[in-house]
């Protein structure tokens, strides 16, 4: 699991420094994923800190992050989470990123509470906008899905090895 | 106070390992695909218009030429009827008139002379008719000619103008295409834009405006900077709390990200420091 997300997400942010974008889609994916269900809760929002610390590899302090994510959902409820799925599709189009991004997304859903319907929609909806197709969707869920044992702890540490084991991970 | 800021170029090289090899804008250039269908739906809709357009002017005016070459053969083939009737009618009189000579003659001389008159004006109405009708063949010829020539040159036409259609479209599509990727990456926060137009595209005017806009932003952003720098500077100086000190310092990562075309770094400055 570890190491088909770490590729996934290495080759999305080598795309997206390759064609010159900064890697604020990354941010995108997880909010939309984490706010699909219409609110990122308390969990939601700590795996994002976690996950988006490791992608960017810097110390931007827990409060700077918040407030990317805080500014990332008020995009998705001004422009609409479908729009800005299609946004971020096109944009891993653009950098010929969209099996990575859909990896990642999937990483992300099955993080929080497991791949729930409205997360699954989200995914579809970047997946579909970014012209993969349904047949290999459905073939990297199943990748993914099949490396994780079912608790989302698990598969956070896969994304973000360095947090901590589930009894200390509330801190 | 050397505080540890460094120049944004300095910087380079900073951005995260996991972000891979160095980039090269020709490099992606080179991976680009040369499409001239960018945009099929755009392109194909607007050529698609302009093929309909031509197609129903040479429509009619093929009707008109058809009719027009329609009543020449018409013409032709009553000029045909006519002088077949004339020859008839000539080949009668001929007839008679031999009859009316050896009835009424007895001079073989004159009946000689009639014989070669009437058999000159027999082979001047034959030869009439075959003009007539070696007319009514070329007419009708020319006329299969010109219809299959208007069908030729209305395909072609048609082939030329999908063609055309598709390469003055793509004049179009291209710059807005590209435009349209270059927005989403200044979605991203990558205010630092290297792309140029190829030469004899359209809308220069507006990716101009653009560039000049992602300009602007950059500026402004720098002045922050430089503001921001300044400020850290003078916080080290005095001693500012360390989680101030962090938060602006982060503050100055987001803010660098969309100043560098590439390898940004989102490394606040003491730690870019301690990695050079």
């Amino acid at each position: 699991m570890r190491q088909i997300i770490s590729n996934a997400i290495d080759e999305l942010c080598s795309a997206f420094e390759k064609n010159g974008y900064n890697p604020t889609p990354v941010i995108d994916i997880g909010v939309l994923v984490a706010s699909a269900d219409g609110k990122v809760d308390e969990r939601e929002r700590e795996m994002l800190l976690d996950v988006f610390q490791t992608l960017m590899d810097t110390t931007l302090t827990p409060e700077v992050v918040d407030n990317l994510v805080t500014a990332s959902l008020e995009v998705i409820e001004a422009a609409g989470a479908e729009s800005r799925a299609r946004l971020v599709a096109s944009i891993l189009r653009d950098c010929d990123a969209v099996e990575p991004g859909v990896k990642v997304a999937i990483a992300l859903s099955l993080a929080s509470q497991g791949l729930t319907k409205a997360e699954r929609t989200v995914v579809e909806r970047i997946a579909t906008a970014g012209g993969l197709s349904a047949a290999r969707l459905a073939e990297l869920t199943a990748e993914i899905s099949k490396h994780s044992d079912g608790d989302p702890i698990s598969v956070r540490q896969s994304i973000v090895p360095s947090i901590p084991p589930p009894s200390s991970s509330k801190q | 106070m050397a505080s540890g800021i460094p120049d944004l170029k300095v910087n380079q090289g900073l951005w995260p390992a996991r972000l891979g090899s160095v980039p090269s804008v020709l490099m992606a250039h080179a991976r680009s695909k040369k499409s001239y269908l960018l945009d099929p739906r755009f392109q194909l809709k607007w050529t698609a218009y302009l093929v309909v357009v031509v197609v129903i002017v040479m429509a009619g005016l093929g009707v008109v030429i058809a009719r027009v070459a329609g009543r020449a053969s018409d013409t032709a083939h009553l000029a045909v009827m006519q002088a077949e009737k004339a020859f008839e009618e000539s080949r009668t009189n001929s007839i008679l008139a031999r009859r009316s000579v050896q009835l009424n003659s007895d001079d073989p001389t004159l009946a000689k002379v009639m014989e070669d008159s009437l058999a000159e004006l027999d082979a001047q109405s034959a030869k009439n008719l075959a003009d007539v009708r070696s007319r009514q063949e070329d007419i009708v010829r020319d006329r299969r000619n010109l219809q299959q020539l208007l069908a030729a040159t209305g395909v072609a036409l048609v082939l030329l103008l999908v063609l055309m259609g598709v390469v003055i479209t793509h004049r179009i599509v291209g710059p807005v295409h590209k435009m349209k990727k270059l927005l989403r990456r200044v979605s991203t926060g990558r205010l630092a834009i290297e792309e140029r137009l190829r030469r004899g595209d359209e809308l220069e005017d507006l990716f101009d405006t653009f560039l000049q806009m992602t300009y602007s932003l950059r500026a402004m952003q720098a002045a922050r900077l430089k503001t921001l720098d300044a400020t850290l500077r003078r916080a080290e100086a005095t001693g500012a709390a360390e989680d101030v000190l962090a938060g602006m310092r982060a503050l100055r990562a987001q803010m660098v990200l969309g100043l560098e075309p590439r390898r940004s770094s989102v490394i606040p400055p003491s730690m870019s420091e301690s990695r050079v």
